[in-house]
């Protein structure tokens, strides 16, 4: 008895604690997030409604009433900052237009696909959200978007459009529509340590595929570290993808067409394979994930490595992180064009929302305004709006700033060299074909062409189940 | 002699237990230690141990809540099931006939579905009977995915159970739902105690209805809660560790109070049944 | 007892079902009828105007697919491991756990932990033990000079593998673990100490006496953890682990299944692999089955045989 009497003193304290917890310090973050506009906290019978979903009392656009929307926005940043961010920037947005109250949900990124699939196809869907890089082709597919159009339109009229980087509004339109605005974008970028490359007696910083060859063999044979860490799963593909890109392929041909039988991807593999069999990557990459990256960079077993700019790993004043520096984008020969993969995400409003032109005023607003969601909610990323980028926010570490001068000028979608984001994507990236070609070159495949073949016989195949 | 404990004994039990426990006792040494220390660092012990990491998962996430709510929806699967699994398990033993028969083949057909089929179908009928976005969804699902499980425990127990006690309580004039109440159930504690475990662990681990059926932050379970800790290409691994040992927590205790009595339940019914 | 005594008796069980069905018919028997009617469909999320009745076309499709095959065939030979050595971990500490040890119930409690993990949890931190570089595993083994290299426990297809059945052992053995101990509390001690007084090693204890005693109760853990590795487990562990990768190797049915519902949209073809998983399970009861009926009545025969 007395062990039962323990155990539930200290359930008890538990509930206690977390209730505490719950309600203090963060009621912006959790406690307002959900349950401003919906009426189910927690109530556990149900209430024939729909809660959570867009539009409350069914009259879709009375002028005389005010339009609730339901915002999805992705973990962007921390987990402390980010949500108190986002929901203090919505709560400007309804202090400043009256007639709209704007409700906002996090979405975590584990599931996220899933979330959102399983959502729309059973009339759930949010009025707007963000997402993943193919949010907007993949529901405008499903004819579940709205055309936002006339709000780049404004922009043209206003000149803010020029602010986008090039193409990247083109990349998100679908058969004539806009389906989604571009609003984050994320570069990969080559880290390197510079104190390592001195001790190496790099001087040069290298340029093309042969210049890192030979950097590479400098770091191993005068420092003994592996020159380059890179993940092996989901995202490995994005480095692969990446390195495609410095050899001027792609998945594509620029139309769109899926051509991944060429010599430009026979190249790039055999770029990967020397580099595992020379020792320029780990043997254990396949099995990497971005936080391997991480701490075999930051514990000094490997100099460069490629991937997204960890800002929020990377802290101030770390040893470590002194030292780090952003290399130019290479190019796999001198009369190349550098590039690097680049993510540009969108924002999008579904077809589902009873409020179509609030919801638009909401994207326009939004985007116009989200530079706290960096500065303040430290977002993975940088905003697509270039006159953003002048904050001294992106000059606060001398990597960051490198990041920005050195790989957001060469970076491209990935649907490169294709113009816009194609409806296969999703299942070339959801079923990672690229980051499973990757995992075969570097636990040891050779067969570099049948490697080839058959990723490019998935490809088409999910091109031909998308048409 | 058999269970005679020698020095053989607690060397290969401690042996297992320490290679069983690894990942826990990774999981603990992991939320002490500082980022630094997390990605620069080498060893497993940590160097500086501070506890703030969990001072952060307590005062800047929703967390707490996640784990609150979790609570709240486990312990409700546990009492229903431990309601509808009794009732369910005493019918199918005490009564004869073809309708129960098939039930019980029901009950193993069912237990066949793999829970990636349910998903979708599930969410249609949610969304239909108005519980999206309630915690009364992830309530009446766990339940009842975990039924069948449950009825067979309490079935298999309640089959040791000699029909004469029943039949002592007719004579003194009860039907059987008053046999069953007044006289059964309190004698079956301890099969009550494997099914609320059984129930309470599935309901406290389960993800993938609950990162679906419920959208609201702060309605969230722990497992969900958990996901917070994850951005796009990054994971916040001190925090989630230490969100992880606080989950870990409850059903700790959950199980060294009951496991005496889910080992005597299970001795009672399914050995003879 | 008469025709209405009877009716009235049955009434009282029928309405004690009631609660559970209810639940059943509401969740459970929907996704079942639903499931298998899409799997007749040729419904995709992506193309709005589908879903056609096709048949069986799906089926035929996908048993004419030779990666459905070694799928299945992976899924088929990961069940059976992790059911084996769950079983073998668990027996082995349900033994160690039913001795007079001091502070049993803590270290019950301690055993029983994995269970009480929640699965992304348990991934995450096995997947930072098995690192290859700073792993605690390779570290150890290569400090005391076991290996040289670090072993690919993740990035090796084959020891890919192995990996994602070790961690699924590793959470599925608690419950063996439980049910077992509750088999070996049940066998009286007497029969113990008759046969130590009979002279009989402690090896002959377990295999002759003790494992008998604990047939009824394996054969319901087994199949238990049988049907839950091979519908849920599976793509529980394996998904957090390794995604199916490294290059597919770890791919399962329930996680094929997933990829073609949630990234191409075809719920009917996917909806198709779930029902041919059922089907799997239903033959493998049946032909158990069948092997009963004909143990048991080669048995009665040789009964009859005896008693003439």
């Amino acid at each position: 008895m007395k062990r039962a009497l323990l155990s539930v003193l200290l359930i008890v304290a538990m509930l206690t604690i977390a209730a505490c917890g719950g309600n203090s310090g963060n009621s912006a973050g959790s406690g307002g997030s959900g349950e401003a506009g919906s009426a189910n906290s927690g109530n556990i019978g149900g209430t024939g409604g729909t809660g959570g979903t867009g539009g409350s009392g069914g009259n879709g656009g009375n002028s005389g009433e005010v339009a609730e929307l339901v915002f999805w926005d992705m973990m962007w940043g921390r987990s402390d900052s980010y949500p108190t961010t986002v929901q203090k920037l919505v709560e400007q947005f309804n202090n400043e237009h009256p007639n709209i109250h704007v409700t906002v949900q996090i979405i975590p990124w584990d599931n996220f696909y899933q979330q959102f699939l399983t959502a729309v196809t059973s009339g759930a869907a949010p009025d707007v959200s963000t997402g993943g890089f193919s949010q907007s082709i993949q529901y405008a597919a499903m004819d579940e978007l709205i055309d936002l159009s006339s709000i780049v339109e404004e922009w043209k009229a206003e000149g803010f459009d020029a602010n986008f980087p090039e193409g990247s509004l083109e990349l998100h339109q679908y058969n004539g529509m806009q389906a989604g605005i571009p609003w984050i974008i994320d570069p990969r970028v080559i880290t390197y340590r510079k104190d390592v490359f001195e001790q190496a007696g790099i001087t040069e910083l290298p340029s093309t595929w042969e210049e890192f060859f030979e950097a590479a063999e400098a770091i191993k044979s005068k420092t003994g570290m592996t020159p380059l860490v890179i993940p092996g799963d989901r995202d490995g593909a994005q480095v692969f993808l990446s390195m495609l890109f410095e050899n001027g392929a792609g998945i594509t041909d620029e139309n769109g067409n899926p051509n991944f039988v060429t010599k430009g991807v026979e190249e790039t593999l055999a770029y990967v394979q020397t580099l595992y069999e020379k020792g320029y990557i780990f043997k254990g990459t396949a099995s990497y994930t971005d936080t391997d990256m991480d701490s075999k960079l930051l514990s000094g077993e490997a100099a460069m490595s490629y991937g997204a700019l960890r800002t929020t790993v990377y802290n101030s004043g770390d040893p470590i992180a002194e030292h780090l520096g952003v290399l130019p984008s290479l190019k796999s020969k001198s009369d190349g064009t550098p590039r690097t993969l680049m993510w540009i995400n969108p924002i999008v409003v579904y077809k589902q929302t009873k409020y179509p032109e609030e919801s638009k005023i909401f994207v326009k607003w939004w985007v116009e305004h989200m530079l706290p969601l960096f500065t303040e909610g430290a977002a993975n990323g940088y905003p697509a709006v270039k006159a953003m980028l002048q904050d001294e926010y992106f000059t606060r570490e001398p990597y960051i700033e490198e990041a920005i001068r050195n790989a957001v000028p060469y970076g491209v979608p990935p649907v490169w060299p294709a113009k816009n984001l194609y409806t296969a994507w999703s299942i070339i990236e959801g079923e990672n074909y690229l980051g499973m070609a990757l995992q075969e070159v570097v636990t040891g495949n050779t067969n570099l062409a049948g490697i080839m073949e058959k990723y490019d016989k998935m490809i088409q195949q999910a091109f031909n189940e998308t048409n | 002699m058999v269970r005679e404990a020698n020095w053989r004994s607690y060397t290969l039990l401690f042996v297992l237990l320490f290679i069983v426990l690894l990942p826990m006792i990774n999981m603990i040494f992991t939320s002490l230690k500082t980022d630094a220390e997390l990605y620069g660092g080498n060893g497993w012990f940590p160097a500086e141990p501070t506890l703030d990491n969990y001072r952060y998962v307590f005062r800047n996430t929703s967390f707490p809540r996640n784990v609150l709510n979790s609570l709240i929806i486990s312990a409700s699967v546990t009492l229903i099931s431990m309601i509808a699994a009794s009732l369910a398990g005493y019918a199918l033993t005490r009564f004869r006939g073809r309708v129960f028969g098939l039930y019980k083949g029901f009950l193993y057909l069912i237990q066949m579905i793999p829970a990636v089929l349910m998903l979708m179908p599930l969410f249609i009928v949610i969304r239909k009977i108005g519980l999206y976005d309630h915690m009364a969804s992830l309530i009446i699902t766990h339940t009842a995915i975990n039924l069948p499980v449950c009825i067979w425990m309490m079935k298999s127990f309640y089959d040791t159970i000699p029909y004469d006690i029943d039949e002592s309580a007719f004579i003194d004039g009860c039907n059987h739902f008053k046999a069953f109440l007044l006289l059964l159930l309190p004698m079956s504690a301890t099969g009550l105690a494997s099914v609320g475990i059984m129930a309470f662990l599935y309901s406290w681990n389960e993800y993938m209805l609950a990162s679906v059926f419920i959208r609201t932050n702060s309605l969230s379970t722990l497992s969900v809660g958990l996901s917070q800790f994850s951005q796009q290409f990054s994971v916040e691994w001190g925090a989630m560790m230490a969100a992880s040992t606080i989950a870990t927590i409850p059903a700790l205790l959950f199980l060294v109070f009951v496991q005496k009595y889910i080992v005597q339940g299970l001795t009672a019914g399914a050995v003879k049944g | 007892m008469n025709e209405g005594l009877m009716a009235r008796k049955r009434i009282a069980g029928y309405s004690m079902l009631i609660p559970a069905t209810v639940l059943f018919l509401l969740i459970n028997a929907f996704p079942l009828v639903y499931g298998l009617v899409l799997s007749m469909t040729d419904m995709n999320y992506t193309k709005p105007r589908s879903g056609k009745f096709i048949g069986l076309e799906n089926f035929r499709s996908l048993l004419g697919d030779s990666e459905f095959w070694s799928v299945m065939g992976f899924t088929i030979f990961y069940t059976v491991m992790v059911v084996l050595f769950s079983y073998a971990l668990g027996l082995q500490l349900a033994v160690l756990l039913n001795k007079n040890i001091k502070f049993r119930g803590l270290f019950r409690a301690a055993a029983l932990l994995p269970w009480v993990i929640p699965a992304v949890v348990a991934a995450e931190n096995w997947r930072w033990l098995l690192n290859d570089q700073l792993g605690l595993i390779n570290r150890t083994l290569m400090r005391i000079g076991v290996i040289h290299e670090p072993i690919l426990f993740l990035a090796d297809p084959d020891l890919a593998r192995l990996s994602v059945i070790l961690v699924a052992v590793w959470k599925s053995y608690p419950f063996m673990m439980v049910v077992l101990l509750a088999g070996l509390q049940s066998v009286d001690n007497e029969i113990y100490e008759a046969a130590c007084i009979d002279g009989a090693s402690r090896t002959r204890i377990f295999w002759h006496i003790t494992m008998p005693m604990l047939k009824p109760i394996s054969m319901i853990c087994v199949t238990l953890m049988a049907l839950w590795t091979f519908n849920t487990l599976s793509f529980d562990n394996i998904y957090l682990l390794t995604q199916g990768g490294p290059a597919g190797s770890t791919y399962v049915m329930s996680i094929q299944s997933y990829y073609i519902a949630i990234y191409r949209g075809k719920i009917g073809y996917a909806s198709a692999i779930s029902v041919m998983m059922m089907v799997i399970i239903a033959l493998t009861v049946l032909i158990y089955w069948i092997s009963q009926l004909a143990a048991a009545r080669k048995t009665l025969s040789r009964v009859g045989e005896v008693n003439g």
